[in-house]
């Protein structure tokens, strides 16, 4: 359904959220707040060292603690499949041979209290022989690197289509490459100018406000698992192939979640509080602490090569790329990250020929993992700001270099691709026209810089499944496993399910995710919830609602043409008829539910690279202006504009919020120093220490604009509005630097000591 | 890293695992000061936030005094020469004080910048000061504007200038309060711009310029004299600024005469700091 | 290993109540897992980020970092408390509702009784005094702009209303 209906009364309302009264009460229920009697505490020891192997591990001590109900070393192990991981398994419940990062689980105990815990995990001994660390990329890659692992860990390389392929230990700590090859190498040698340059994007921390956490409990031969995760099928699929167990024998619960920004997938604090729960019968709380989240999950660090061949004219032909991504010390979704990182690095704009490649190097520090954009914050770190470097070196205005090259509205993003589903043109002019870009102040310590942000959305092969039931008085029950993790998911949905059943959004429930009674669904992430389950939840919807209007239609002996639904009674002509009653009298007085599934999947399409079209691509537009002090490096950002296209906005007010917050978002890895590591010891992993941005770092010139181009694929048109605006931020502010200081920095963070650097540099 | 070392790893604790400990409210200062000689393990109490930050690392102490019944150590009191601030004056009645608005002006505003509303409201003047972290602005504030700090020992009162810094102070003792004197021609300016990396504050009396340091040694660095010799002297007197990856000793180094100068020119030519 | 006990009494949400603690315990244990006042979340347990935000007379303070003893003789107020008997919002809270000035929702309770402080010492502060106050507590969601509008709008609502 690809039209911008006009005619719509609850989609398009800026209606309030259906969690805003749980949530501004404090009666919303997260996964922290989960109790029940008899819960232990679960403390876990971690590795002092970034690497080491484990000699001996003595825990018999520690069991016999006062209030210690179950400790795990690697010697209760037995019976599992004792790592997990995405495409590759190779993290442990707890350590078994080695410790590859500060950080990495040891043991874990489960006790009556915390303090009991401490004091138990005090008595266990463990003898380390201490190796030496990689806390590098570069230092990983060395011919004289350490391995993390010596033996390649059981994995896949999945299977991928035209132009695109992976590989596993192709070199020192290299545990996964994607690549991407499309077009002809000699496109090079017809260039005019080639440009070549090196950019470094910094490490991030997701920092959502509730920690990792999940409270794990045996009921019956049932293993019941609470967590705050966002993809609970997946991660029931892992647990039972982990714990060798039924997959229908673990039931994964979700409430609301204290944000995840990607982190909250697969495993984290699960597998030790199953263990726990098991071995000691009772329910088991595992909780981190804020500095225990820094030590399980964080962005990629990346290091991206770029090579782009143009004409004089400015065309774009040709585009080589070389990404390393700081995996951390266990694979994690790295290997995702790096498909997408590699295929985001072209940008939505026409080439001749591309061949990336994308590493995944393991170091000796916290894991990398999904993160807002995915690799495509990186990808747009370098090649927005390469195409202002181009831009510049050509004479040209990097605005109208963009709009030169960008691609049309339909067309393939690369061969067998689906076509780019905004008008990029349209979408740059919006926040160069709200930033007032023609007229900027240009030089003289002030500037102005512009960027697309750009990325794929919807995942990859990514299935959805929902189910709509309707009560005999039209109460509405919505079951999809779209999760609240804040993205507003639960009311957009809500409001999509009553336009289309012609009712108000209060009526529809979205029940507690309960992977027992809950469809499938691969997880809430990708931003693809509303342009891929949103396809699962309209198709349920209209099953259900055909299903009512049959009924109808028999039971007033006319046609369905004849009828309409309108909040749960049918119009006929004139004639209003109640629906509850006719239900009644046809199914007796216990009354009865009409129900609707639905399903989408994108087609396995081999001519396409990642084997199945993209649902859907995602922009995020934006323009800073900012003020460099050339004294000291300081940048003051004066103006962010930020803009996406949601193409139907479900809800303005929940779409707003995606754009502002991703954007803000963003910052954190421009203006501040990110995750600052002294070798492979991280410095500033705790909530005092780690700078996010406050709300007196948001300038009054910070706003956001929605559009509504109307070409989404999801109800209505709709389109992904959640990782979009967070992809321009970094290169338009370097871009607007360069505007303003005539220097152009190619490292993240901007600090000013870096900035500085940079003038001074350029001023020998 | 608010982590509990053992050899065999750390253990990452909550708030709940902070060590018990016995509760003593003394209601008079010498009260307190009693309580500190008869307790081999004490630490004093007062707004708690560093306090409870450091427990939460896993510091412990058989005792703890807390201030919250001590009377008179409240106050902010117009002497002649100077302002008496008490040490349990909270920086939010630093902040709201009128006499301050009327006699130490600029530095009301420069304290306003500290922390955030919630630290304010409950965070102490002595509190600050006590804590004694490289991070915090009252030291260096209170430094260059030649405060003296009150502290009530067992055999008496003991004033130092805030300029010698923590390593001075006497142990066993309570800070009672901070005299920050009241100079006519006096001004202060405060840049905090470039923090976590520097910090640096300026008070200036015609020619006679006190600089103060922040954040970038382990506890603030102070040099007093002449205007026309400030870049020269903190050329060489700056001891060398800590090096490490949220900032070079160089640029700390660099910043330090760059914001001096800035502070010293923006208030000989009157503009607000 | 025990702790010496403290009695405290204090008033939490208007209601007198009566403790025994320890003298290490938390203000936001009792208040969650005595007093079933779950709004109150812990997240940095420093007292940096203001998601454990509660009103102790009518200061804002955090309840990660506030012994349980230290609230004696107070007056606590928390999320909970603020709807009136009949299920009407506090302006703060039916602002955040009307905005959306929320998303995920774990910093919400702390920011609607930071919002709630400052309309109860300014009411009608300006919108630079607005950023300066909310700027005591992370919110990681929104990127701010909508939890400032909707203080504006609960001002205003107050305001009109001659509250």
């Amino acid at each position: 359904m690809n039209k911008v209906s006009t005619d719509l009364h609850v989609v398009g309302q800026r209606s309030a959220r259906k969690d805003a009264v749980p949530k501004t009460t404090g009666t919303a229920t997260y996964t922290v707040d989960v109790s029940f009697p008899g819960m232990l505490q679960a403390k876990v020891l971690r590795s002092p060292h970034a690497h080491a192997r484990i000699t001996s591990i003595d825990a018999s001590a520690a069991r016999e603690m006062p209030g210690v109900h179950a400790v795990i070393t690697r010697d209760d192990l037995d019976g599992l499949s004792p790592t997990y991981g995405y495409f590759i398994k190779d993290q442990p419940i707890v350590a078994m041979d080695k410790v590859r990062y500060i950080g990495d689980a040891v043991a874990a105990v489960a006790a009556e209290t915390e303090l009991q815990a401490v004091a138990a995990l005090e008595r266990i001994t463990v003898e380390y022989e201490v190796l030496p660390p990689v806390a590098t990329v570069e230092d990983a890659m060395a011919e004289t690197a350490p391995e993390l692992f010596e033996e390649e860990p059981m994995g896949v390389v999945p299977a991928y289509g035209q132009g695109a392929s992976g590989a596993r230990r192709l070199g020192r700590n290299n545990c996964y490459r994607f690549s991407y090859e499309t077009g002809d190498a000699g496109a090079f040698d017809g260039c005019d100018h080639i440009f070549e340059d090196r950019f470094v994007f910094s490490r991030d921390q997701h920092f959502h406000l509730e920690p990792f956490v999940t409270v794990a409990r045996m009921d019956g031969d049932v293993i019941e698992v609470w967590s705050s995760t966002q993809n609970p099928f997946p991660l029931r699929k892992e647990l039972a192939r982990v714990f060798q167990y039924p997959e229908n024998l673990i039931r994964v619960r979700v409430p609301y979640l204290g944000a995840g920004y990607g982190a909250k997938n697969n495993c984290k604090t699960e597998p030790i509080a199953i263990l726990l729960a098991r071995k000691s019968g009772r329910p088991v709380r595992f909780c981190m602490t804020m500095e225990e989240c820094f030590l399980t999950q964080s962005q990629h660090a990346a290091i991206l090569d770029v090579k782009t061949g143009v004409m004089a004219d400015g065309t774009f032909v040709a585009r080589y790329g070389r990404i390393l991504l700081d995996s951390g010390a266990y694979s994690d979704a790295s290997p995702l990250v790096a498909e997408k990182a590699g295929y985001r690095l072209p940008g939505p704009y026409n080439w001749q020929h591309l061949d990336i490649d994308c590493d995944c190097i393991l170091t000796n520090t916290t894991p990398a993992g999904p993160y807002r954009g995915f690799g495509g914050t990186q990808a747009a770190w370098a090649s927005e700001s390469q195409i202002d470097i181009i831009a510049r070196a050509l004479g040209r205005d990097p605005f109208d270099l963009r709009m030169q090259n960008v691609k049309n509205l339909g067309e393939a993003y690369v061969p067998g691709e689906s076509g780019i589903d905004s008008d990029l043109r349209a979408g740059l002019q919006v926040v160069a026209d709200r930033a007032g870009y023609d007229r900027r102040a240009s030089g003289e310590g002030r500037g102005m810089g512009v960027s697309i942000g750009f990325k794929d959305a919807g995942g990859v092969n990514k299935p959805a499944q929902a189910r709509v039931r309707i009560t005999t008085t039209g109460g509405v029950y919505l079951e999809c496993g779209s999760i609240e993790i804040g993205q507003g998911i639960h009311t957009a949905m809500s409001q999509v399910v009553a336009e289309l059943l012609n009712t108000s959004a209060d009526r529809v429930v979205y029940p507690e995710l309960n992977t027992d009674y809950t469809p499938f669904d691969q997880g809430t992430n990708a931003s693809s919830a509303i342009i891929v389950m949103g396809q699962a939840v309209q198709q349920a919807t209209l099953e259900a609602k055909q299903k009512v209007m049959d009924f109808a239609a028999m039971e007033l002996g006319c046609d369905v043409d004849e009828i309409e639904l309108d909040d749960w009674c049918i119009r006929k002509g004139n004639e209003s008829h109640p629906l509850a009653p006719m239900i009644m009298r046809y199914y007796g007085g216990t009354g009865y539910e009409f129900s609707g599934a639905g399903y989408f999947k994108p087609a396995m399409d081999h001519s396409a690279p990642l084997e199945t079209q993209c649902v859907s691509w995602e922009f995020g537009w934006g323009v800073a202006e900012v003020e460099v002090d050339r004294e000291t490096g300081l940048i003051s950002l004066v103006q962010l504009v930020v803009s996406g296209d949601a193409g139907r906005a479900i809800n303005p007010l929940v779409c707003r919020g995606q754009d502002e917050g991703s954007a803000i978002m963003g910052l954190t890895g421009v203006l501040f120093p990110c995750m600052v590591y002294d070798g492979a010891t991280l410095m500033n992993g705790n909530g005092l220490d780690y700078r996010v941005p406050l709300a007196t770092d948001i300038p009054d010139g910070f706003s956001s604009v929605l559009q509504e181009q109307g070409h989404g694929p999801g109800p209505f048109g709709a389109k992904s509005i959640g990782e979009g605006c967070m992809l321009p931020v970094a290169s338009a502010i370097a871009n607007a630097v360069e505007d303003a200081i005539g220097v152009r920095i190619r490292e993240l963070p901007l600090t000013p000591e870096r900035v500085l650097a940079a003038i001074d540099e350029a001023a020998e | 890293m608010y982590t509990h070392a053992t050899d065999a790893g750390w253990i990452s604790r909550t708030h709940r695992a902070i060590a018990p400990f016995r509760l003593q409210q003394p209601t008079t200062p010498s009260e307190v000061v009693q309580a500190l000689i008869e307790s081999e393990d004490s630490s004093i109490i007062a707004g708690g936030i560093d306090l409870v930050r450091r427990m939460r690392s896993g510091n412990s102490q058989d005792t703890l005094i807390d201030l919250s019944a001590v009377s008179g150590l409240r106050e902010i009191e117009d002497h002649a020469g100077f302002i008496r601030i008490g040490a349990l004056a909270t920086h939010w009645d630093v902040e709201t004080s009128p006499l301050l608005a009327a006699r130490l002006p600029a530095f009301q505003a420069a304290w306003k910048t500290i922390g955030n509303v919630r630290i304010r409201m409950t965070g102490t003047v002595g509190g600050n000061l006590m804590a004694a972290e490289r991070a915090y602005d009252g030291p260096v504030l209170l430094g260059v504007s030649g405060a003296k700090l009150v502290f009530l020992t067992d055999g008496g009162e003991v004033k130092i200038a805030a300029s010698d810094g923590a390593g001075s102070y006497p142990s066993r003792a309570l800070l009672t309060a901070i005299e920050i004197p009241v100079m006519p021609n006096a001004q202060l300016g405060f840049d905090r711009t470039l923090k976590p990396v520097v910090s640096v504050a300026v008070g200036l009396v015609d020619q006679d310029v006190s600089v103060g340091v922040g954040c970038a040694h382990i506890s603030p660095f102070f040099w007093s004299g002449k205007v026309s010799e400030v870049e020269a002297a903190l050329a060489s007197a700056l001891p060398e600024p800590i090096d490490d990856p949220m900032g070079s000793a160089a640029y700390r180094r660099r910043m330090v005469t760059v914001l001096a100068r800035r502070l010293i020119r923006h208030l000989h030519e009157g503009d607000a700091s | 290993m025990s702790g010496e006990l403290a009695f405290v009494s204090c008033t939490v949400n208007g209601v007198a109540r009566e403790f025994h603690v320890r003298a290490e315990e938390m203000l936001i244990d009792v208040l969650r897992d005595r007093l079933a006042l779950t709004g109150a979340k812990l997240s940095c347990d420093l007292g940096a980020c203001g998601a454990c935000t509660v009103l102790m007379d009518d200061k804002p303070v955090s309840s990660c970092s506030t012994f349980a003893w230290q609230a004696g003789g107070s007056e606590i107020r928390t999320v909970e408390g603020l709807a009136g008997a009949d299920g009407t919002l506090d302006p703060v809270q039916q602002a955040f509702v009307d905005n959306s000035a929320f998303q995920c929702g774990y910093c919400t309770p702390g920011m609607i009784m930071l919002a709630r402080a400052l309309l109860d010492h300014d009411p009608s502060p300006d919108r630079d005094a607005i950023r300066a106050w909310m700027g005591a507590n992370i919110c990681r969601c929104t990127g701010y702009e909508m939890i400032i509008e909707a203080v504006e709008n609960a001002a205003a609502a107050s305001q009109e209303a001659g509250k």
